[in-house]
């Protein structure tokens, strides 16, 4: 190990998908973005993230939720293997479980999630073709700090994409989709760099509210 | 392969009564036998018809035959959404602008563990 790894943020990443924003941070970490991916965890054994982890030697595990007695057992598995991992942050990227309120609290201020849509709007599921059949012109993602509430932490940075006529679902999502792998790393790198703080509910940037 | 066997003789053996409860769930629906007919639904839904899935969600979005609820009425929508109705995702996503940070929580957390206890067995 050289010096310069001891001065990057260890982080853990959660998935259960396909993991392209995991893929934009595996990317931007091998690049500038002063993170160390300790660990990618998932809860479905073939989410497609984890090949992408395994790839860039990145340890991996998986925790299904199959068979386990409650939720809380569930959440302290998660908090055994990100703590092993030595992680400082962790990354929702694409997870498709709901946290129990002992995990976010446990992560207070060090629990990120990005949301495909511009929060508080279409909260939960289905978000491109919520704003698809709303006649939205305008749609988004949201990165935020995860707080007991769903999809309702405080807003870190949003991008907005047009809504284009002819737009489908699936053209939509990739137009958010692009912008979600460069706002991701961004507020990762201003987490990592001391710039992005939780306090009474609200995302400091450089000790300021974020400005939308 | 003897286990595959033994849950493949079980499916079969099950199907029938599952449509059985779906379907005397409909009779009763027609029949403005509307206790009844959640009874029915509730027990086909537990049992992975989707359909029944999809009108005990209704039932508890209008509160019909059982109290008004709509966080029961998200979870049952959210597994017919899950076993591929379209239109059970239009009511879903309705529900979840109605419902406030708190509920649509309570929602996903109780659309999980139905996912959990009712689906994920029959989908290995």
């Amino acid at each position: 190990m050289n010096t310069s790894v001891t001065n990057k943020l260890p982080i853990a990443v959660l998935i259960s998908g396909s993991g392209s924003n995991l893929q934009a941070i595996i990317d931007a970490a091998q690049n500038d973005l002063p993170v160390e991916i300790r660990a990618v965890i998932s809860n479905k054994a073939d989410a497609y993230g984890l090949l992408l982890a395994q790839q860039a030697g990145i340890q991996t595990h998986v925790v299904n939720h199959q068979g386990r007695a409650d939720r809380a057992s569930y959440d302290r598995e998660l908090i055994r293997l990100i703590e092993a991992s030595g992680a400082r942050l962790v990354v929702l990227a694409g997870f498709m479980r709901i946290l129990g309120d002992g995990f976010v609290q446990h992560y207070e201020g060090r629990l990120l999630n990005i949301h495909p849509s511009l929060l508080p709007r279409y909260r939960g599921l289905d978000t491109h073709a919520r704003a698809l059949a709303a006649g939205d012109r305008e749609h988004g993602a949201t990165v935020h700090f995860v707080t007991t509430e769903l999809d309702a932490g405080p807003i870190i940075t949003q991008a907005k994409v047009p809504v284009e006529a002819g737009d489908t679902v699936e053209s939509l999502a990739a137009r958010v989709l692009a912008q979600e792998h460069l706002i991701y790393p961004e507020a990762i790198r201003w987490y990592a760099n001391g710039r992005l703080k939780l306090a009474n509910n609200l995302a400091l940037l450089d000790g300021q509210p974020v400005k939308l | 392969m003897r286990l595959y066997l033994i849950a493949a003789l079980l499916v079969i053996a099950h199907l029938p009564l599952v449509q059985a409860d779906f379907e005397d769930g409909m009779a009763a629906y027609e029949k403005s036998n509307y206790t009844v007919a959640y009874k029915e639904f509730l027990q086909a839904a537990k049992e992975g018809n989707v359909h029944a899935q999809g009108k005990l969600a209704g039932l508890y979005l209008f509160g019909v035959g059982v109290e008004k609820n709509y966080i029961e009425a998200y979870a049952w929508f959210d597994l017919a959404v899950r076993q591929g109705d379209k239109s059970a995702e239009k009511f879903r996503d309705a529900i979840s602008d109605q419902l406030s940070n708190a509920q649509l929580r309570q929602a996903s957390v109780l659309a999980e563990d139905y996912y959990d206890k009712y689906l994920a067995p029959f989908e290995q």
